[in-house]
């Protein structure tokens, strides 16, 4: 059976949760007071760590599936998990197709789609037939890398003077509604999103130290998406960094450090390509995981290369174009997205406490 | 009366949907019903839980680890 050591867990959940929500504006809803956002939407990721562990805890010889089904039956179990199957392969898909845009806009605009998808889906079915310890072995590889690139960064947006502080003032000028409105937004993407790494946790060597690595995931990312959004809006100004496509790319884009460091463009395009290949892979396997555990005829590798090719098909054809996938963004976080990360999950918690009191009695 | 409330569910649903495509509206109104089904089971459980109704189900204890009593 494939194993995970802890800090492979680690670095697999940090990649996931950093590596491409850097390039967006999290929170921009909030205004000035995206970071408070951020920092209150760290709380609902510690919530649904600590939800997902402990139902692993009661259930550790289960995976997702099957603990899903001893808590709900059989009937429901199955039908909760085929919808979250189609849930992670529309958030699999946008994802694809995000990333693939993105580099088609930042270094490729001449490259068909097709193309950039293919490339992208191609190495994750390759990692993923060679295990996935081989993608946990190169995400502590890609994660010292990632780190450096965005400590690069900050820095050198403090040295080119192009940072102006008093741009998140004032903080919460918008009222606190404008807060409470993009926390679940906030919630789910990227914190919520970790609810995939409930089908991880069985692969995982030391069980007892799930949760404690992924709360210091959640916090870590949390403080550094904070610093994130922060450099965004001192640089470039809340209405500017709330309509730009690429914030954290414009940002990069003014760093100008005495006429020597400057044009650091590929930095970001690094970013994106390490975030969106790690994101979408995780996504992957997470979802062929749980496919695998409903559908026992099919082996893993087939099933990799069916989800694989599904997905490019899927990804070009289910939008039009960005411009759509941005106006879906906000809709799929708040109208279903929060469901599958949050909701639910705590539904489930409190019917499995429940349960269990009531099997206790004599 | 009835007829209209229902008219206004539809209405609803048409507005915030509209646009959105199938997939999308498949899994709004599938999580939202789930969500409905699942509030209902917990309520019904808790009932269950109050009258001190034991719950016999080899496939929830099954692996189920036993709470450590101090």
């Amino acid at each position: 059976m494939e194993r995970i050591s802890i800090h492979q867990l680690f670095s697999l959940m940090f990649i996931f949760e950093v590596g491409s929500t850097t390039l967006f504006a999290i929170g921009i809803g909030a205004k000035e007071g995206a970071w408070i956002a951020i920092l209150l939407g760290v709380l609902a990721g510690i919530l649904i760590i600590y939800i997902f562990t402990y139902l692993q805890k009661a259930y550790p010889s289960k995976n997702f599936f099957e603990i899903i089904t001893s808590i709900l039956g059989k009937k429901l179990g199955f039908i909760l998990a085929f919808l979250y199957v189609w849930q992670t392969i529309w958030s699999n898909s946008r994802n694809l197709r995000e990333f693939s845009e993105m580099i088609l806009m930042t270094s490729l605009p001449e490259t068909p789609l097709i193309v950039i998808v293919s490339t992208f889906m191609l190495m994750s079915i390759f990692v993923l037939i060679k295990g996935v310890e081989v993608l946990a072995r190169v995400s502590e590889i890609i994660l010292p890398v990632l780190i450096f690139f965005l400590v690069v960064v900050f820095v050198l947006l403090y040295l080119s003077d192009v940072t102006d502080f008093n741009n998140l003032l004032p903080i919460l000028g918008e009222g606190l509604f404008s807060l409470f409105e993009t926390i679940p937004t906030v919630a789910m993407f990227p914190f919520g999103e970790l609810y995939i790494f409930a089908t991880y946790f069985q692969l995982v060597n030391k069980k007892e130290e799930i949760r404690k690595t992924g709360i210091k995931v959640v916090v870590i990312s949390g403080v550094l998406l904070c610093i994130t959004v922060v450099f965004d809006i001192a640089v470039l100004g809340v209405k500017y960094a709330s309509i730009s496509t690429i914030p954290f790319l414009e940002a990069i884009r003014l760093i100008r450090v005495k006429e020597i460091i400057a044009n650091l463009d590929a930095i970001a395009t690094m970013i994106i390509f390490f975030g969106g290949f790690f994101k979408m892979t995780i996504y992957m396997y997470g979802n062929v995981l749980m496919i695998s555990s409903i559908v026992k005829s099919i082996s893993r590798r087939v099933l990799i290369i069916i989800y694989g090719v599904f997905l490019v098909f899927f990804s070009l054809g289910f939008e039009p174009d960005y411009a759509y996938h941005h106006w879906m963004s906000t809709f799929d976080t708040n109208f279903y997205g929060v469901y599958f990360t949050h909701v639910i999950p705590i539904l489930i918690f409190f019917l499995f406490l429940i349960k269990r009191k009531r099997s206790e009695f004599k | 009366m009835r007829r209209g409330r229902e008219m206004f569910v539809v209405e609803f649903f048409k507005g915030i949907l509209n646009g959105r495509g199938v997939f999308p509206s498949f899994l709004v109104i599938s999580s939202w019903s789930f969500t409905l089904l699942l509030l209902v089971l917990i309520l019904y459980n808790f009932l269950l839980y109050m009258f001190r109704v034991r719950y016999r189900n080899k496939r929830f204890t099954n692996g189920l680890v036993k709470k450590n009593k101090k």
